[in-house]
């Protein structure tokens, strides 16, 4: 219904320059949202006029404005508190919790320790990617990069050191990198400006 | 040059100048602030509190007046701020999208309650009538003009707050009550004819209140 009435209105000039007048008064319009308003102003006295109006009623209505106390507001943050410490902790006092975190603990130290064993009995996997036959898995460092750094970049200095990514991002937004055949140094790699770290993983890994 | 043209000008040159680059500094502040929360830095989320908070107050008093609520509201915005930080993925100011989450927390309230909502499409309204016999004093004025923004629509109220008291643009007060930029001009257009009337009521019946008295 509403949507009815923004069509027919939009139509009017004076609605739409009406429309615009608070924000071209505090000088908020960008360059064509200004020129229209001018213009349609040097012809329209009774925009001037609403444009007049705008001042005195714009300082007006600032007159309800009311700063809060600061005790409330460090009531609203003691509210605050207490709810986020109920949300932390819901089922802190479940009995059966210590049980499954230690539980969980144990399935977690069995699966590591599966998972090493695996690394160091089988050779390491190859995963191929569609466009990609060759791509290793093997991550022999960790790297990341600036949040403001474009894929463009990051590419570019991947191919000057000939490294691949070859997992990631992790939680912490770095990636695995593989060094290929004839690498540059991670130290070389540490000096793009481009990369914010660098770090080897494990001992085999160049330096 | 025409003085409404000069006005403009000033303003741009002396006012919006400086002011973009306070707020500019703030943001900084603020997104620092939201980089800590997203580390569970719970002292970087207390003092990103203590800046909204009298935005946000001022916000939903407006909009909502039901003191209750209005704290219930503003708290469980700023605990999205605090779980989802990650949420914000920074297309935006950091204020619009915690003004955005406040509006939509604030209408679903107001839909709970299932209050009367003024349709401001309908240009007929009720004149409030005189006020009390006595003069208006600045407390008794701001009350009144707290009556003349209560009888616009929450849509079109929430359009006039955010550009007339946290200084928003239109498009991004589009961003935070989730509608086209060409909506919130509509709605502009229309708040501000109703707001010119019903403050050329409240002048009219304050000096006719001023005329009784003396």
């Amino acid at each position: 219904m509403m949507n009815t009435v923004v069509s027919m209105e939009q139509d009017d000039p004076h609605s739409a320059v009406q429309g615009l007048l608070p924000w071209y008064a505090r000088g908020q319009l960008d360059e064509a949202d200004t020129r229209d308003v001018q213009e349609h102003l040097l012809q329209c006295a009774a925009c001037r006029a609403e444009l007049e109006a705008e001042g005195p009623m714009q300082a007006m209505l600032s007159l309800t404005a009311t700063a809060p106390e600061h005790a409330s507001v460090e009531a609203g943050l003691a509210r605050m508190r207490k709810h986020m410490k109920a949300q932390a902790s819901p089922v802190s006092r479940s009995r059966w919790l210590p049980w499954a975190l230690g539980l969980q603990g144990c399935a977690i130290a069995v699966l590591l320790t599966i998972v090493v064993v695996q690394m160091q009995v089988a050779p390491p996997a190859v995963y191929k990617g569609l466009a990609s036959g060759e791509q290793p898995a093997k991550a022999e460092a960790l790297i990341m990069f600036r949040a403001d750094a474009s894929e463009l970049s990051i590419r570019a200095v991947l191919q000057a050191h000939g490294a691949t990514l070859v997992g990631g991002p992790t939680e912490s937004g770095a990636y695995l990198l593989h060094l290929n055949a004839s690498p540059k140094t991670l130290d070389s790699l540490r000096a793009e400006s481009v990369v914010t770290l660098v770090e080897s993983l494990g001992p085999g890994a160049r330096r | 040059m025409p003085s409404w043209l000069r006005g403009k000008e000033q303003r741009k040159e002396d006012v919006l100048a400086p002011g973009k680059a306070a707020a500019s500094s703030s943001e900084q502040i603020e997104l620092a602030l939201l980089a800590g929360i997203r580390k569970g830095r719970r002292q970087d989320f207390e003092s990103l509190y203590r800046i909204y908070y009298p935005r946000l107050q001022r916000f939903l008093a407006h909009q909502m007046r039901h003191a209750e609520l209005i704290d219930e509201v503003l708290n469980d915005t700023l605990m999205v701020v605090w779980q989802r930080a990650d949420s914000f993925e920074g297309g935006s100011k950091l204020s619009t999208w915690i003004f955005g989450i406040a509006y939509r927390k604030c209408m679903k309230a107001l839909s709970r309650l299932d209050l009367p909502q003024d349709d401001s499409e309908t240009e007929e309204q009720v004149d409030p009538g005189p006020g009390p016999e006595q003069q208006l004093g600045q407390r008794e004025l701001r009350i009144r003009l707290l009556e003349v923004l209560g009888q616009l629509s929450a849509e079109h109220r929430a359009v006039v707050e955010l550009c007339y008291f946290h200084d928003m643009a239109y498009a991004e007060i589009a961003q935070v009550v989730g509608c086209g930029a060409e909506t919130v001009k509509t709605r502009m257009f229309y708040a501000r004819r109703r707001l010119r009337g019903l403050l050329a009521d409240l002048a009219d019946s304050a000096g006719a209140q001023d005329g009784e008295s003396r």
